[in-house]
């Protein structure tokens, strides 16, 4: 019972962040559905856990509880090649950076070697 | 125009090479290859004031972005401000042998092929290690696979790259994954290419540089796969 609490606490407290960043629009509204469904489905799991055996066993996987196991791996899978993605890009964007300011300091020397 | 009037420029990368840098420079210019280009990334030591004072051409990067960035960027300098008729890439270490210049650019002056990749499995005189050639030759077939091309060596830094392969060619990777980039823009480009026998020399000081531990390979690989499936 205590973890039901703790687990409702933490999802009303995340729906209230997630509400004020929706207002503020610093979310957008794809997002803070995405936000929405799967704080309403940390909740159904936990207080009704016979819905999520019923979406179980339509999928073919027996419990509810290992419907959102093998959910939350591929979102975490998900995310951390999202990110890999993201460091990729960064990290072109550094060398690209680099790369041409060293370019452009070497010119200008050259430049003002030549002139002096 | 004749062969002996076209513009080669030798491009050296070099990372904390200042121990080695000055005599291959000057083990170049004796050699009558006077355009050359270091691109100091980001080193702790001395190596760009020596290599200038060596009579080279020298980059700074800001901070040390890997071999592959470093070329990147003296490729993409010496297109923009020379337009070499070759550009032949070479070791700061001493690995690279000078006396095999001629004949990695040779091919690439003539129109025979854009670029020219230096092998080290054509002829037995590089003194590579009996697990260095394994782990080497498992990096070739995996390259020859994931590339879809058939060479004999190809994490081998020494190439001549002609006037279209240095245009067309661009370089994503900014470690030593990059011989891979230059690999798949080959058969991107559809360039021709021809590999040429070259003798690396394998000092203890080569050795610590450079990528030498096994992990680093394998490494290597795994960054090659999820950059292709991130791409």
């Amino acid at each position: 019972m205590l973890l039901k609490i703790i687990i409702l606490l933490i999802v009303l407290v995340a729906s209230h962040k997630v509400y004020r960043k929706f207002k503020d629009r610093t979310l957008g509204p794809v997002v803070s559905i995405f936000a929405a469904i799967i704080l309403i489905s940390l909740l159904v799991v936990v207080f009704e856990p016979h819905i999520s055996d019923i979406i179980a066993h339509s999928l073919g996987i027996q419990r509810g509880a290992d419907i959102a196991f093998f959910t939350s791996i591929l979102v975490l899978i998900y995310l951390s090649f999202r990110l890999y993605s993201k460091i990729v890009i960064t990290d072109r964007n550094l060398t690209a950076l680099n790369m041409n300011t060293s370019i452009e300091l070497h010119r200008i020397k050259k430049e003002a070697s030549k002139k002096y | 125009m004749p062969i002996k009037e076209k513009k080669v420029y030798i491009l050296i990368p070099a990372y904390n090479e200042a121990k080695k840098i000055s005599s291959v420079i000057t083990d170049l210019m004796e050699a009558g290859y006077k355009n050359i280009l270091v691109v100091n990334d980001g080193s702790k030591d001395e190596t760009a004031t020596i290599a200038k004072q060596a009579g080279a051409e020298v980059l700074n990067h800001v901070i040390n972005r890997g071999q592959g960035a470093a070329l990147q960027t003296g490729m993409k300098y010496l297109r923009e401000t020379y337009s070499p008729d070759a550009v032949v890439t070479f070791d700061a270490d001493g690995q690279h042998q000078t006396q095999d210049i001629q004949a990695m650019v040779d091919p690439v002056l003539n129109g025979e092929c854009d670029i020219t990749l230096g092998s080290r499995f054509l002829d037995k005189k590089s003194n590579v290690s009996p697990l260095r050639k394994i782990i080497l030759k498992a990096g070739i077939q995996f390259t020859n696979h994931i590339s879809n091309i058939k060479l004999t060596d190809t994490h081998n830094g020494f190439r001549a790259l002609s006037k279209k392969a240095l245009e067309e060619i661009e370089i994503f990777h900014r470690g030593m994954e990059h011989a891979s980039d230059i690999i798949d823009e080959i058969t991107k480009h559809r360039l021709r290419y021809k590999e040429v026998p070259v003798h690396i020399a394998y000092t203890d000081y080569s050795k610590q540089k450079g990528t030498n531990r096994n992990m680093d390979f394998i490494k290597m690989g795994i960054k090659i796969i999820l950059n292709k499936i991130s791409n």
